[in-house]
């Protein structure tokens, strides 16, 4: 279907006279609502527009050290508003805490491969926890005396400034001789830290733990179907996903998250991606915008 | 010397130099394998044959080495020239292209590493735990310009830092990345640890390319043997270990015979599942005699 839109600027023309009516907008945050604390120019006023026309507004980031409680605060600060209520606020971390939830028995347990934002995380959702922050390295043949903690059921990998070899050793005990199920938030490469400089990721973090096992976790995070389905259980009109659409400025995540979930995409030009990425990248969106500002034309 | 023909004679009589590895073919965890000491036995008590030690574990200093051969085995005068290492080969890599005086290598390591690189006169630091560091004092952190080599080994200290300092010396410092060995498991005891190869696989992603392995199985320290001792007959020479990864493809890698002993790593029932087969599999190394 993408076979007619060659080129970059036949999408702008588009938008105006082919943007079809949603009832559910799903947004990435980060350099589409705002950047840092710096609003997205309009962007309030493009939720209050959609929440007053009785559309449904969903904030669906993949950044997850944030609590519900953090990025309601971080709404209001950047755009001076609140959302309707707060089940309406998805990080990954937010559904990878929701995913084990529902499937732990009482007393059962996560061994946690993550920050302390992650940690928080958690507990907001009333997932239990051990293995967190710093492990004190152990020398090999210690291993042979480790006694794994037979209620952990999950080992679940985010970005984790205190990972070491020992907290790897452990992880694959678990999962190997325990059987317990390995989930992630993503498998990003790499974190940004600055213009100049970047960090290893979760996805480097992790690596060496994937490597050994010779198999992935279950990545919940955008692009991740699993991700809707979660966010499914709590919003009964993501159901009709023709009436759905994903707002983001990540060609890798959030539109191969709309294609993966079947639903239509709107790519913006405040983040992540510029037009020469479009061109090169696969992955097409359905539509693209110069910001979530063109949103306001919506009927 | 005769070239043997195949099939009447011993596996000794039919090689001049032997490669040996040492883990789960001469010993394990302090014990000597039964069968070796003979084996071994045969092999230096024969003027026209040699025997050379070759292992990945650069966790071992020669002088250990030299000490299990001796208090395990009964060979109290193995020469340090008979013995090689994954550390040692690696220290005479970075000794071959490093100016010394202006350039230093950051290491991933335990100490038995870090004392062979002593010895050999390599600059080196990164020993031991790394400090937590946050975000913001990695943002301003500043690298240390000299820190041309990365070399990354099994460390027990290996932490999130230590994987974001040696992402930063090769990402900008254009640092050379090197691995004494691409091991990816340690076994401990009953347990399997993840190995140096779960230590390199996040940085190897970063970085976008592959380490330069100077240990088995990649045929850098046959080369460094020839080197230091003149040729050495392939088809006269035969790699005995216990691993098909790293013994058995430095073996192929080297033009070399293969034999694997099965009192290690590898079972019998992984044999049929070689893309390759070892010219040999023995249960013991003294099935060569």
């Amino acid at each position: 279907e993408y076979g007619e839109f060659q080129t970059f600027q036949h999408y702008f023309k588009l938008i105006y006279l082919r943007m079809k009516e949603y009832d559910v907008y799903l947004f990435d945050c980060d350099g589409v609502l705002w950047r840092g604390l710096d609003p997205v120019e309009r962007a309030a006023d493009v939720l209050q527009h959609l929440l007053a026309r009785g559309k449904k507004v969903i904030l669906v980031t993949n950044n997850s050290t944030k609590t519900r409680t953090l990025l309601n605060n971080h709404v209001m600060e950047a755009l001076g508003m609140e959302l309707p209520d707060q089940t309406c606020l998805y990080s990954s971390g937010i559904a990878c805490a929701l995913y084990m939830r529902s499937r732990l028995k009482n007393g059962e347990k996560v061994f946690l491969v993550g920050s302390n934002g992650f940690a928080e995380v958690l507990k907001e959702c009333g997932v239990e926890f051990v293995g967190h922050g710093p492990h004190e390295p152990m020398d090999f043949y210690e291993f042979n005396d480790f006694h794994p903690d037979p209620s952990v059921k999950f080992v679940v990998g985010g970005f984790d400034p205190h990972f070491n070899h020992t907290k790897m050793a452990k992880a694959l005990i678990y999962i190997k001789e325990c059987g317990a199920e390995f989930v992630a938030t993503n498998l990003d490469r790499v974190y940004p830290l600055s213009a100049q400089r970047q960090l290893p990721g979760t996805g480097s973090v992790l690596a060496g733990l994937i490597t050994a096992l010779g198999a992935q976790p279950r990545v919940i995070g955008k692009p991740s179907k699993v991700f809707y389905e979660i966010m499914s259980r709590d919003h009964d009109n993501l159901g009709d996903r023709s009436r759905v659409l994903m707002v983001g400025d990540n060609l890798q995540t959030d539109i191969q998250f709309g294609h993966n979930c079947g639903i239509d995409t709107a790519l913006v030009l405040t983040g992540v991606a510029g037009p020469s990425d479009v061109e090169e990248s696969s992955v097409k969106p359905t539509y693209v915008l110069s910001s979530v500002a063109d949103l306001l034309q919506q009927k | 010397m005769i070239r043997a023909m195949a099939g009447s004679m011993r596996i000794i009589d039919r090689y001049c130099t032997f490669l040996v590895d040492c883990d789960g073919v001469l010993w394990t965890r302090g014990k000597a394998i039964p069968g070796a000491a003979e084996a071994i036995k045969s092999l230096v008590s024969s003027p026209s044959k040699r025997v050379i030690f070759v292992t990945n574990n650069c966790g071992r200093t020669i002088p250990s080495i030299q000490g299990d051969l001796a208090s395990l085995l009964g060979f109290g005068d193995i020469p340090a020239a008979d013995i090689v290492t994954s550390g040692t080969a690696t220290a005479a890599y970075l000794r071959s292209k490093m100016d010394v005086s202006r350039e230093k290598v950051y290491l991933i390591a335990q100490e038995a590493f870090s004392e062979t690189l002593t010895e050999y006169g390599i600059p080196h630091f990164g020993l031991g735990p790394l400090p937590f560091r946050t975000g913001t004092e990695w943002a301003t952190h500043q690298l240390d310009p000299s820190v041309k080599y990365v070399v990354v080994s099994l460390d027990r200290d290996f932490s999130h830092g230590k994987l974001t300092a040696a992402y930063l010396y090769i990402a900008e410092n254009g640092a050379e990345y090197l691995a004494p060995d691409v091991d990816r498991f340690f076994s401990a005891g009953e347990r399997k640890i993840p190995g140096t190869h779960s230590l390199q696989a996040g940085l190897t992603s970063l970085v976008e390319r592959e380490p330069r392995v100077l240990g088995k199985p990649s045929s850098f320290i046959m080369d460094m043997l020839e080197r230091e001792r003149g040729p050495i007959a392939r088809t006269a020479t035969l790699m005995i270990g216990d691993s098909y990864e790293t013994d058995m493809k430095f073996g192929f890698n080297c033009g070399v015979a293969t034999a694997l002993v099965l009192t290690g790593n590898a079972k019998k029932g992984d044999v049929a599942g070689f893309e390759r087969k070892p010219d040999y599999v023995l249960d013991n190394i003294s099935g060569i005699l």
